[in-house]
């Protein structure tokens, strides 16, 4: 999908909210296994995002500022007995861009709920 | 997990080694790393049945291949720029200095060049082997023909009247090669002489190296009547000695 400068694809969009949806059950960072769940339950899909693309739209987003990662503490891993994790975190400027592209759609529904023509 | 799921599993790595392939090992290591994680965090979802992971593995495998590309295509792009930029980075500083320096040395006078010449002349001009030492001269002698031995000749001529008269002697030169081996002895030589003064039938004994020289000189003597005589034919016989000199 072509990108308009300065706008996210709906994917990029998704993922933000899924990771706003995270934080607000108290989940500040996740991995990326724990995003593709969130973003099937707010898709309402079944099948969970494609290895390639929601890594690919992660690193696309980190680029930009709206998401940044680290690696895990080797100890916890281990610990656990498991791969180390990437743990991603939604920046302010992320959270700000999820409320301005929620905004429009809210006045949208908000105005066809009222039977007004969209502005 | 089922063997399909590791099977699909195995899958799913195999691809990330692939499309990961000589990416610069902290990318190609994160996501390696991030895959795996994924793998290990599906296959222990407790919400998830053994049915579903192996869908779910399958399809998020597909579904993403092309943007696995994608993504290859893109680091790549930012490792060759990179590479560019690093490249140009060490170029520059590079090219300044070589024109500083070529500034420099064209204040400096110039030195007087040697006259080049062409490799392959050179080469073929070294190729060849020096010249080889002029033959050693005798000491104290100016002249530069070889020096020879020669043996010495006594000889008895039997004829009716006066003996002729020897006009033309050739002296039988000893063989270098007898003087190098220590060959030394006498000869005799019988021939007749011509009423033209020639030498001829001659015999020699005994024969060998030395005998054939001494052969060969008195063949070439060259005898003539006495006075007013006239010309009668006459036996030769010559004695030669061959001794080295002391």
């Amino acid at each position: 999908m072509r990108r308009k400068p300065g706008t996210l694809v709906p994917l990029e969009i998704a993922i933000c909210a899924a990771a706003s949806a995270l934080r607000r059950r108290g989940v500040d960072e996740f991995h990326g296994y724990e995003l593709a769940k969130q973003l099937a339950d707010i898709t309402e899909r079944r099948l969970l995002t494609a290895y390639g693309t929601l890594y690919r739209a992660l690193a696309r987003l980190e680029a930009m500022g709206l998401l940044e990662s680290r690696r895990e503490d080797p100890a916890i891993a281990a610990q656990e007995n498991r791969p180390g994790r990437r743990l991603y975190r939604l920046t302010a400027l992320a959270e700000s861009t999820v409320r301005e592209s929620s905004r429009p759609r809210r006045r949208a529904a908000v105005r066809r709920r009222r039977g007004e023509a969209p502005a | 997990m089922t063997s399909i799921g590791a099977f699909m599993a195995a899958c799913v790595r195999a691809w990330t080694r692939i499309y990961t392939w000589r990416l610069p090992a902290a990318v190609r290591d994160a996501r390696r790393q991030e895959i795996e994680s994924d793998l290990w965090e599906s296959s222990h979802d407790p919400q998830m049945t053994r049915a579903e992971l192996v869908v779910q593995m399958t399809m998020r495998l597909t579904l993403g291949i092309a943007d696995d590309f994608a993504w290859r295509v893109a680091q790549v792009s930012v490792t060759r720029s990179a590479t560019l930029r690093t490249v140009t980075a060490a170029a520059v500083p590079c090219v300044l200095l070589l024109f500083a320096l070529s500034r420099l040395t064209a204040d400096v006078p110039a030195l007087p060049e040697a006259p080049m010449r062409a490799p392959h002349v050179q080469r073929t001009r070294s190729d060849r082997p020096p010249p080889p030492p002029p033959p050693p001269t005798r000491a104290g002698g100016a002249s530069s023909e070889p020096v020879f031995q020669y043996g010495r000749t006594s000889y008895s001529i039997v004829t009716e009247g006066p003996a002729p008269v020897r006009i033309s002697e050739v002296r039988p030169v000893y063989p270098p090669l007898a003087v190098a081996a220590g060959l030394e002895g006498h000869v005799v030589v019988r021939a007749r002489i011509t009423e033209r003064g020639r030498v001829t039938d001659a015999e020699v004994a005994p024969a060998g190296m030395l005998g054939a020289a001494a052969l060969h000189a008195v063949q070439q003597w060259e005898f003539t009547a006495q006075g007013t005589e006239a010309p009668r034919p006459a036996l030769l016989t010559v004695r030669v000695s061959f001794e080295r000199a002391q």
